[in-house]
């Protein structure tokens, strides 16, 4: 393709790709937010407009269009604000006002009306020299504006009301941002002519929009991806001979199409947990020295602080709940348990009660105070014990019998991972049990008390379903109520969505 | 006492229609005013009016003693949060960046916030009690929240007059109270002269010391708070004929009030 550079069309096709393609979509930002999008429409048509008076009275039709589009511009703002109806509705007043007029001169134009037509139907590579000149002009005005009084713009996109309130001139720049949309539209007309100049105002805006929740960024990607579309469609129509404007157009509309498809906002769930996870893992050395410091510095008064009963002495106060807890998860003599997050061993009693002398139970825990006290307390041969965090564990593959996560899945800080890890370790069609003796609402409310743990919180039902599911569990009992959180799930076929470890 | 804001007279027309009928109106400074009427009756138009957004056909208005021929200026001094609906939320915009507005007309145009801007954003964020959501996009908020994001946006502005429009309606119970716990508040700590708008008798602050009624676009009752619930004034707030409902609601005030 380097031998095209020497050819001027060429190199004036690849300028009106960036300043056209990225004036557009920074107009189409505006067009999305402020809910225009017949702006595109209606300028294009003053542009054929002002187009045909230049032909008819003997001026240029570029500069024709040019000052239509900004009259029109100009009309906008105060049509709709003087007649109280929305700026849709004055946009296509003048849309078919315009129209009309367009036609009547029309047929008054002597012969072939190409050079009219054109703007219509608009061709990349026939920009002049004066074209992308103007075309610069606007487009450098647009962005130093932009950059100059973006809290303004800002402000008047996300409410006029609001931006008035605090003082601004809201309808300069109301007024304003229209004028500018319409001067860069007729300006860019010939990128792709008058009908699909709509996909540049409406598809890189779009597709911005579902990548991101801050309109700086959303600014960038419209502009990326407007050049994008242009550089695309122009690569394609040389190489397969077809038309530009249309492969721009498709181009666009393709980019929206993706950008919808991997859009964080609609995989929102999952997203909030890996960003959350990601940045926690960011400052992961601090949070977890000090999450791990308030576990061992409780470690030796874990279990008389939670679980003693008051009566005997003995830490049975949660004797019932450990009973309807196995009765939903049956445990077999000589199954193999894995106790993530065991602390002090609360559970080693139970467990250990219910999978006869050649069952193996599994203690992990990260708080190494923790697993020294359970050690103390559980001297029975078949209990091991580990210190590490979940999602660093290492474990034979398919080994375990049943996993559990009692009191402890809140603090797992990489949910997704610490999943993968637990999956990687059970059996086909093992189980793996996430319980409380509380429910969920009163557990975040008791972590939100204690500073370390405050952000600590168990997902709700539907976020906990998802990451379940996507680690590859279905999910066979899920009870959240007064004084019970309970959920039974089991180790299906590879899940098809895995969590990189 | 200084009169913050006084209105003489004032009337307001649009398309042909009355919309503020002979409005006189003294507010001083510090008072904590409802302004209570049905739909329809003229608050919002009464509130548009103040911030200079309507002009008045007959009458004088003037804000802080001044009257409103500069008024992007006079706008400035002025915390105004309009009802929650009337906004777009799904703005690609964060709780701090909405916050920030409050500051962008009293730095002035083109000009970027300082040091003293960000002090004050931040101030009124952790004062609200949002300070832990200024990095959440705006459309991932409750409706509390939202008017919380709202007030501190209107707060950072450091107002001399707060205006505010239904700041209860659509939200639940709870919301309601402590958004209204948060207004009386913000009126006790700063001494901030706060004129609010409701369409329900049953949810005014308990700090408020006056009530304007409006009704039909005129102030039909100014006074004190205890007396304000008598047959007429309900007949004008809830435009019902059904006497019944009023001596309800008579008997509850009587008893909530005479307790407190």
């Amino acid at each position: 393709m380097t031998e095209l550079w020497q050819h001027e069309f060429f190199r004036n096709a690849v300028l009106a790709c960036v300043l056209g393609g990225g004036g557009l979509s920074i107009i189409g930002v505006f067009v999305t937010l402020m809910d225009i999008p017949f702006l595109g429409i209606s300028m294009s048509h003053s542009a054929f407009l002002g187009a045909i008076i230049g032909l008819l009275c003997g001026f240029d039709p570029f500069i024709g269009a040019i000052v239509a589009c900004a009259l029109s511009g100009l009309i906008v703002g105060p049509l709709s604000d003087k007649a109280g109806s929305s700026s849709n509705n004055a946009l296509a007043v003048i849309f078919s006002a315009t129209m009309g007029l367009a036609f009547l001169l029309l047929a008054r134009i002597p012969g072939p009306k190409s050079e009219a037509l054109n703007l219509i139907w608009g061709n990349i590579l026939t920009i002049s020299r004066k074209e992308i000149t103007i075309l610069a002009v606007i487009f450098s005005t647009t962005v130093a504006l932009l950059v100059v009084f973006f809290k303004e713009i800002s402000a008047v996109l996300f409410n006029r009301e609001v931006a008035a309130a605090s003082g601004i001139p809201e309808k300069v720049f109301y007024y304003g941002v229209i004028l500018l949309a319409g001067l860069l539209i007729s300006a860019s007309l010939d990128i792709v002519g008058g009908l699909l100049i709509f996909a540049l105002l409406v598809n890189p805006a779009g597709a911005a929009r579902q990548l991101t929740y801050r309109l700086k960024t959303m600014f960038l990607f419209s502009v990326l991806f407007g050049i994008a579309s242009c550089f695309a469609g122009l690569y394609v129509s040389y190489r397969f001979d077809v038309p530009a404007g249309a492969v721009i157009v498709l181009c666009s509309s393709g980019i929206y199409l993706i950008a919808f498809a991997v859009s964080a906002k609609r995989q929102s769930d999952v997203w909030k947990l890996y960003s959350h996870s990601q940045k926690s893992d960011r400052n992961s050395s601090h949070v977890d020295i000090s999450r791990r410091e308030f576990f061992n510095e409780r470690a030796g008064q874990w279990l008389d602080m939670w679980y003693k009963d008051q009566d005997n002495g003995t830490y049975t106060r949660y004797d019932k709940e450990f009973d309807r807890l196995f009765s939903l998860t049956a445990l077999r003599p000589g199954d193999t348990i894995l106790d993530v997050g065991c602390g002090s061993g609360v559970m080693v009693p139970y467990i250990l009660e219910r999978i006869g002398p050649s069952g193996k139970l599994h203690e992990v825990d990260y708080a190494e105070k923790m697993i020294e006290v359970n050690r103390s307390l559980h001297t029975d041969s078949r209990v091991t014990f580990t210190v590490s965090s979940i999602d660093k564990l290492k474990t034979p593959e398919a080994y375990f019998d049943a996993a559990f996560c009692f009191s402890c899945f809140p603090h797992f800080h990489r949910k997704p991972e610490s999943l993968a890890v637990l999956y990687r370790a059970l059996k086909p069609n093992g189980k793996l049990v996430i319980a409380h003796f509380d429910s969920s609402e009163k557990i975040n409310d008791h972590h939100s008390k204690h500073k370390c743990v405050m952000h600590d919180h168990l997902p709700n039902k539907p976020e906990m379903r998802l990451l379940l599911s996507n680690a590859g569990f279905g999910i066979d009992c899920f009870t959240d109520e007064e004084g019970f959180y309970y959920i039974g799930a089991t180790k299906r076929q590879p899940p098809s969505i895995r969590v990189k470890t | 006492m200084s009169a913050i804001l006084e209105l003489d007279n004032v009337c307001v027309r649009r398309g042909g229609r009355t919309v503020l009928d002979h409005v006189s109106l003294i507010l001083d400074q510090g008072e904590l005013v409802a302004l209570i009427g049905a739909n329809g009756s003229g608050k919002t138009t009464f509130l548009r009016t103040v911030m200079g957004f309507l002009q008045p056909a007959i009458g004088t208005m003037s804000v802080f003693g001044q009257t409103g021929s500069n008024y992007r200026q006079l706008r400035k001094r002025i915390g105004y949060v309009p009802q929650a609906m009337s906004i777009d939320f799904k703005m690609p915009m964060t709780v701090r960046d909405v916050v920030s507005m409050g500051r962008f007309g009293l730095v002035g145009l083109g000009k970027r916030l300082g040091d003293v801007d960000r002090n004050a954003i931040e101030k009124a964020m952790a004062d609200i009690g949002i300070d832990s959501l200024a990095e959440r996009p705006i459309g991932h908020l409750s409706g509390g929240e939202l008017q919380k994001v709202q007030i501190a946006r209107a707060l950072c502005q450091a107002p001399d007059l707060m205006l505010l429009d239904e700041p209860t309606s659509n939200l639940d119970l709870g919301a309601q109270h402590e958004c209204l716990n948060l207004i009386s508040r913000i009126h006790l700590e700063r001494n901030l002269t706060t004129l609010i708008v409701m369409h329900d008798l049953k949810s005014l602050p308990e700090k408020c010391t006056r009530a304007l009624i409006i009704d039909e676009a005129r102030i039909v009752f100014d006074g004190g708070f205890r007396d304000v619930f008598t047959e007429d004034n309900l007949a004008h707030v809830y435009k019902q004929q059904d006497m019944a409902i009023f001596q309800e609601l008579m008997t509850e005030f009587s008893r909530e009030r005479g307790s407190a």
